[in-house]
């Protein structure tokens, strides 16, 4: 064994210890290891690393971080999309209906009282929109939350019905 | 080396995710964005926090990172390809932007990720075993990209391809930076058992 071959295996060692290495330099590499025992203890423990390695456990994810991120496509939607459209849209509305009547109210200040007539019953009409809206969107919001607890079920038991036939097919590989 | 780096380490997952895209329907009443964007979730959340949390040391951190990357992922669910790999290169991404920010790249206190595991989740760190918190601790020092190689590859399984592309590298470079990870580990192993 010259020194150019033990230089050369000790870059080889994590090839050796991960099956990466070509035959002819496995082969040579064996010949070097049956002639140093400190090289081939080190290609155990490169061994015992990389299985160790794949044996790392994931981290567990926090409860409340796995509830929020479920919640995303309930809760992160823009206000003028989804759910929020018909509310929103009936509040631009109102909101239009009342900025108009201002407006022609001011310039029409010769019949006081009749303005403030028009604008009492606009304010009236107003009120009723933004109430209607109100209820919409607390109804779209009802409908949303329940939706997502049967999506829940639904992609809980369609995981588990994975796994259940992932370890079905794992079982019948392990008895052949 | 590069033959054994594209073939895939987990069928289970790759086969899972293959399904997902393909052939899983949405329940009645459900978004087919909402549907998968749970189906990722589920399948994903795990992998994508232990990455953050194995880089950032911090289960805070973690927690913000994954959800600004399952947010994005929510708000580009239709133009995104590979749930997996998007996910973990923008918690990647997230995560050392945030290294860089507060510069503790590999010069954390090393005893604080293992106060910080055990306050979190102490039944999982009463299950870890000294070497498994050992190595946890030195692969939390590698520098970059060797940490996250170790990472993807040897603890998430991922293929050499699918770390090429979450990493920016290719296959070559994936293989060169694996082994000097590795070396160095097990020469920090060495040393420490020494």
């Amino acid at each position: 064994m010259t020194e150019l071959d033990r230089t050369w295996a000790e870059t080889q060692i994590e090839a050796m210890a991960d099956g990466s290495l070509s035959p002819e330099a496995e082969k040579r590499m064996l010949a070097v290891m049956s002639r140093d025992d400190g090289l081939a203890a080190r290609v155990e423990r490169a061994k015992t690393l990389h299985r160790q390695l794949r044996q790392l456990a994931d981290v567990p994810t926090p409860r409340g971080l796995r509830r929020r991120l479920w919640r995303i496509p309930t809760s992160d939607r823009h206000w003028l999309t989804g759910v929020w459209m018909p509310a929103g849209l009936v509040a631009a509305a109102a909101a239009v209906a009342l900025t108009v009547n201002l407006f022609f109210g001011v310039q029409n200040q010769s019949s006081e009282d009749a303005a403030m007539e028009a604008a009492v019953q606009d304010f009236t009409i107003v009120m009723a929109y933004l109430q209607k809206s109100a209820v919409m969107a607390r109804n779209e919001v009802n409908e949303a939350v329940g939706s997502g607890m049967l999506d829940a079920l639904a992609v809980s038991r369609s995981m588990l019905d994975r796994t259940e036939i992932d370890v079905s097919e794992g079982d019948l590989e392990n008895d052949d | 080396m590069v033959q054994l780096l594209e073939q895939p380490v987990r069928d289970t997952e790759a086969k899972q995710e293959m399904q997902t895209d393909s052939e899983m329907e949405p329940p009645p009443g459900t978004s087919q964005s909402a549907w998968r964007f749970r189906v990722a979730m589920v399948q994903h959340h795990r992998t994508v926090y232990s990455v953050c949390y194995r880089i950032l040391r911090d289960a805070h951190e973690a927690e913000d990172v994954t959800q600004e990357a399952f947010l994005k992922y929510w708000q580009l669910s239709g133009e995104v390809r590979g749930a997996k790999a998007w996910l973990i290169t923008v918690a990647r991404n997230k995560c050392l932007d945030r290294l860089r920010s507060k510069k503790r790249i590999v010069d954390a206190d090393p005893d604080f990720f293992e106060q910080q595991a055990e306050e979190r989740d102490p039944e999982w760190h009463a299950s870890r075993d000294e070497v498994g918190s050992k190595l946890d601790r030195l692969v939390s020092e590698l520098p970059e990209p060797q940490r996250s190689l170790v990472l993807l590859f040897d603890v998430q399984g991922m293929t050499g391809a699918e770390c090429a592309q979450v990493l920016d590298l290719n296959i070559n470079q994936v293989k060169v930076y694996l082994h000097r990870a590795r070396r160095r580990l097990r020469l920090a192993l060495e040393d420490s058992n020494d």
